[in-house]
């Protein structure tokens, strides 16, 4: 339609170099990885992440404590992980120690969920490489948006 | 000697016999509870998928002006399903899953917050759990009436507060906590007038923990905390003074004041005046000095350690015989107070270090050498 009426507009999309820029967009937005990664031990909060980010449109991976999140972590390289400090076997700053120590993990940016009032929590986290963090009780809404706001800033969907 | 034979071989059989019948008994009984386990997993499981999607499945739009009871009609649609699944089952069945389902609502609301909390607490009133779990109130264990409690506080079941408010006077302690934060939470800092007026003998704990909620709503709670000075318990008037010099509201100066000069109970007395000197008012500083030649030796120190706090020059002339006549303790005070008045009271520590006793002389240099 806008084409039609501004011929200059259909000219532009027409040319070889527009053609391929949206090819690449589009096998780029094919093969974007929008995979998160979540370890909570407490079932009833894994089931709500995993369904609110699955809503979100993204897919979602949920596992129950640290060892888990790291053997997962390695193996399918999401675009973030999202890690509750208090966890069986290792703790989330265990495991955020060992994604920064792992050259393939190293980049992807690390959400901390933690329980109110611990600050020092809070601070030990970022100063350890996390890129946000989320207090329980939280919002499921401020938790997608959270989320979101840590893709955008590396890049992602 | 055959017969002995035979008894011994029949006890040997019959205890081998009753030994292998324990055993037996115990594996079937843990396997009972294993899969009695599994049951309640597989349950917490299922309400924990079915309620992560009530309180987050999107509803559609309804006007700003819309009642109230559109929204919750809303919410009951959602709930239609799982009320469904309850009302087919058998009525011990039902039970397990109204308890494993009370769990997974309780333990969301210990972690969400925003939209999904109205939500929560909406299942909560009409999956009929708030009768309940008043009922549970007055249960004959007192870990049962303690959770009953907590779970009212974490779901802000307003409708509960007449019987939190009646839990208060609990015979068991962990009940009475449990009902004092859980009114907390439903009523806010206006609940500080009711809960200090049916506290009796405050633990440690419990002033602790009361301490935090003050703490919390600040300057907000100093009108409580005054009306709580003229109440009957002592561990009441002790926490009420403590919190006000812990806010450190100058309002509060008056209601010490009196409670230093009137109260019955030394401890109490003794406490205001150190809450006045931490409070660090000057309108404290003529009852201070006053108290300084008071006969009672508590009253005397803390009247000094609360000068110490101000530094209130014109006590000057008040303190000097206390550091010369004063016990080792009222005299170390007593310096510490001169030496905050200033100029002047360095110089009359300097004057007594010079030609005072040996004890005075010590004292003085100590205080001297912790003022740099």
């Amino acid at each position: 339609m806008i084409a039609k009426k501004c011929p200059k507009i259909n000219a532009l999309i027409l040319t070889p170099f527009f053609r391929f820029l949206i090819i690449v967009q589009w096998r780029r937005s094919q093969t974007m990885n929008n995979i998160i990664l979540t370890a909570e031990d407490q079932q009833h909060i894994r089931k709500l992440i995993e369904y609110k980010l699955t809503n979100c449109g993204y897919v979602v991976v949920a596992v129950e404590d640290g060892v888990q999140a790291l053997e997962k972590a390695r193996e399918l390289l999401p675009a973030l992980i999202m890690l509750d400090v208090m966890m069986p076997q290792m703790t989330g700053f265990e495991v955020l120690a060992a994604l920064k120590a792992d050259e393939r993990t190293r980049s992807i940016p690390v959400l901390l969920v933690t329980a109110q009032s611990k600050e020092e929590e809070v601070l030990k986290g970022l100063e350890m490489g996390a890129e946000d963090y989320i207090t329980k009780p939280f919002s499921p809404n401020e938790l997608a948006a959270r989320v979101r706001k840590v893709l955008l800033r590396k890049g992602g969907t | 000697m055959q017969t002995q034979l035979i008894i011994i071989l029949s006890v040997t059989v019959a205890l081998t016999f009753v030994v292998a019948l324990v055993s037996i008994g115990l594996v079937i009984h843990k396997a009972v509870n294993a899969q009695e386990i599994r049951r309640r997993q597989r349950l917490y499981t299922h309400y924990s998928e079915k309620f992560a999607e009530v309180l987050l499945v999107d509803l559609p739009p309804i006007p700003s002006n819309a009642r109230t009871s559109a929204i919750f009609k809303q919410y009951e649609n959602l709930l239609v399903p799982i009320k469904k699944e309850l009302e087919s089952l058998p009525p011990v069945e039902a039970r397990l899953h109204r308890e494993m389902l009370r769990g997974v609502l309780v333990d969301f609301a210990r972690d969400l917050s925003g939209d999904a909390i109205d939500r929560l607490i909406y299942c909560f009133y009409s999956l009929d759990f708030v009768s309940e779990q008043i009922e549970l109130l007055k249960h004959k264990h007192w870990w049962v009436r303690a959770q009953a409690a907590r779970d009212l506080g974490l779901l802000r079941t307003r409708r509960a507060l007449a019987a939190l408010t009646a839990a208060l006077e609990d015979p068991h302690q962990d009940v009475r906590d449990q009902a004092r934060q859980a009114i907390v939470s439903l009523a806010g800092v206006e609940s500080l007038r009711t809960i200090l007026r049916l506290t009796r003998r405050m633990s440690m704990w419990t002033a602790l923990e009361l301490s935090i909620s003050v703490q919390q709503y600040g300057e907000e709670t100093v009108p409580y905390l005054v009306e709580g000075l003229d109440l009957p318990d002592q561990s009441v008037v002790l926490f009420c003074i403590e919190m006000l010099a812990v806010i450190g509201f100058v309002s509060a100066v008056d209601p010490l004041r009196r409670l230093a000069k009137t109260y019955p109970s030394i401890t109490v007395r003794a406490k205001a005046i150190e809450a006045m000197g931490r409070l660090g008012d000057q309108r404290s500083e003529d009852l201070l000095v006053s108290f300084i030649r008071d006969p009672n030796p508590a009253l005397r120190l803390k009247a000094l350690e609360a000068l110490g706090r101000i530094g209130a020059p014109a006590a000057l002339p008040a303190l000097i015989p206390r550091l010369e006549h004063g016990t080792l303790q009222e005299q170390i005070a007593a310096a510490r107070a001169i030496a905050a008045t200033g100029p002047a009271g360095m110089d009359e520590l300097h004057r007594v270090a010079a030609a005072g006793t040996k004890r005075q002389r010590a004292v003085c240099l100590h205080v001297i050498e912790e003022r740099g």
